[in-house]
């Protein structure tokens, strides 16, 4: 199942290759689960942005289910 | 309200493997027994067809058993015979199965009864592949485990249970595996696509109050994820 968690505002810079974030698939790994999702990532860098609301929110919900909790 | 398995985030979530953990079960299944061509397969509550494709990718012959006549449809395939049936009343003759697979289905059935029938139709030295949800918390056979909604998880019992109810039916267990991976990564898809499992589970039955019950049901039943195999004795006639 893909999602995207892309910010409303996608008027976002990697600071470090003063790149503007792209939309891009990423995968992410937790104790032995993959989640591929949307989110902004750098072209040059690959660094991901991950909203504060989906790490606070749904990544912690998964977190503590995974590990369960 | 309809049953778990066919409700709207459900069915968007998990296709035509109508489970937790789709077909990697069902190809466990298949990698553990071995299955050769000519074998007489069944999938018993076979929905709409995941787990008859895993099994037919193998070159094998599988015959769907299901209830719901929407299902079958779905699953409805050339050269794939589809039956309409109550489980606990196999339109199969005796001993004339080579294996069963029964996944997610069991909980939902009248499950001695339909242990029974398996039994029946299983030839001697036949293979029954069970999977379904089992609960780590303190329930063994009784019928409310407080979750608000006709489900797998609704009936589920503990796992010596579940092993107990396999022998008593006359059927040997030989593999017993736990797959709480597969249950936990698909409770994590579902928080994922829904903002928490409570939201989930409002998009499920509709209501907050029962949303919070089922919450409430999964912290206190803690469920899992079983793989049974049990064979029938080739001794037997």
């Amino acid at each position: 199942m893909n999602l995207s968690f892309l910010p409303e505002d996608m008027n976002w810079t990697c600071e470090l290759c003063q790149e503007k974030l792209q939309p891009g698939l990423v995968e992410l790994h937790y104790v032995g689960s993959v989640f591929k999702v949307e989110l902004p990532v750098c072209p040059t860098c690959s660094k991901v942005l991950i909203p504060e609301e989906l790490a606070v929110g749904r990544m912690l919900e998964v977190e503590q289910l995974l590990e369960d909790k | 309200m309809k049953p778990l398995y066919l409700s709207r985030p459900v069915r968007e979530s998990l296709g035509t493997c109508l489970r937790p953990g789709g077909a990697h079960l069902t190809r466990r299944a298949v990698e553990l027994l071995g299955l050769k061509p000519g074998a007489v397969i069944v999938d018993a509550g076979c929905g709409a067809g995941g787990g008859m494709d895993i099994i037919a990718r193998d070159g094998l012959q599988v015959i769907g058993l299901d209830l719901d006549f929407g299902l079958l449809f779905e699953a409805c395939k050339d050269g794939v015979p589809l039956l309409q049936a109550d489980l606990a009343y196999l339109p199969l003759a005796s001993g004339s199965v080579d294996t069963v697979f029964c996944e997610c289905a069991w909980n939902l059935t009248e499950k001695s009864k339909v242990l029974s029938e398996f039994h029946r139709i299983l030839r001697p030295g036949g293979s029954l592949v069970l999977s379904d949800i089992y609960l780590r918390g303190n329930s063994s056979r009784q019928v409310d485990n407080g979750w608000p909604i006709r489900s797998c998880f609704s009936y589920a019992t503990d796992l010596a249970s579940v092993e107990n109810m396999v022998a008593e039916s006359g059927l040997e267990v030989v593999v017993v595996e736990d797959h709480i991976h597969h249950l936990k990564q698909t409770a994590a898809e579902f928080v994922f696509a829904h903002g928490s499992l409570q939201e989930f589970w409002r998009a499920v039955i509709g209501d907050e109050h029962m949303a919070k019950r089922a919450c409430t049901a999964s912290a206190t039943t803690r469920p899992s994820l079983f793989l049974l195999i049990a064979k029938r004795s080739k001794e037997e006639k």
